[in-house]
């Protein structure tokens, strides 16, 4: 299951879906806003999002990697909105029998979701100025 | 042909407006992309950005019709 949400991702509820006696493994990753980007002091973030093909293409990712890899059951989040330093911006979940498998699907889904959702991050810098990630347009 | 163009962050931003309703002489979202780089003086490479119509994404060379929906995205940074 793929969804974008704007309010705060919490990873203790998003633990509890996964339950498989099968499962031995259980790899989790979480992308965090971080205080910096190339030298320059981040306040906060913004993400935007086009959701409807965001999710569609969020949806289609968890498939591949389902029919890709060995895995019993794979989950992720995305934020929209307005993000503090330290919030978690995507979160991933990946089960399977086995670890090597398990990495293997996270992995590809946060390169994935990476590139083919369409969302767009702006950083907010602590000297007033902002930027879009990604963008070469610097915007005061 | 009349289309409609939607755009979206950098882009909205550059453009000045959220969308609009232009009359279009071209051919492929392509050409789309081309004639709005000028006009909007975008600089962002067409092979990192994204295009959907009428809500699905497509290539470039996808043929544009009159009275099509066009979403423009610049390089997408989620993650």
């Amino acid at each position: 299951m793929f969804q974008l949400q704007d309010n705060r991702i919490s990873r203790i509820d998003l633990l509890d879906q996964f339950s498989n006696p099968r499962a031995g493994a259980f790899i989790t990753f979480e992308g965090i806003v971080r205080n910096h980007h190339e030298g320059r002091d981040v306040a906060y973030l913004e993400y935007e999002a086009h959701q409807k093909i965001a999710e569609s293409e969020g949806k289609k990712i968890l498939e591949e990697a389902r029919e890709s890899f060995d895995i019993l059951g794979c989950y992720a989040v995305h934020r929209t909105g307005k993000l503090e330093i330290g919030d978690i911006a995507v979160w991933i979940g990946c089960l399977a029998s086995h670890r090597d498998a398990c990495y293997q699907a996270n992995r590809f889904i946060i390169e994935e979701l990476k590139t083919r959702l369409t969302i767009w991050k702006k950083e907010y810098y602590s000297d007033g100025t902002s930027d879009w990630v990604n963008c070469k347009t610097k915007i005061s | 042909m009349k289309i409609k163009v939607t755009y979206f962050a950098v882009f909205r931003e550059k453009a000045g407006l959220q969308s609009e309703e232009i009359e279009f002489h071209g051919l492929s979202c392509s050409d789309l992309f081309n004639q709005l780089s000028i006009v909007h003086a975008f600089l962002e490479k067409q092979s990192g950005c994204k295009v959907a119509v009428n809500d699905n994404l497509v290539d470039w060379d996808f043929k544009l019709s009159d009275g099509d929906d066009i979403l423009l995205f610049p390089p997408v940074a989620g993650g």
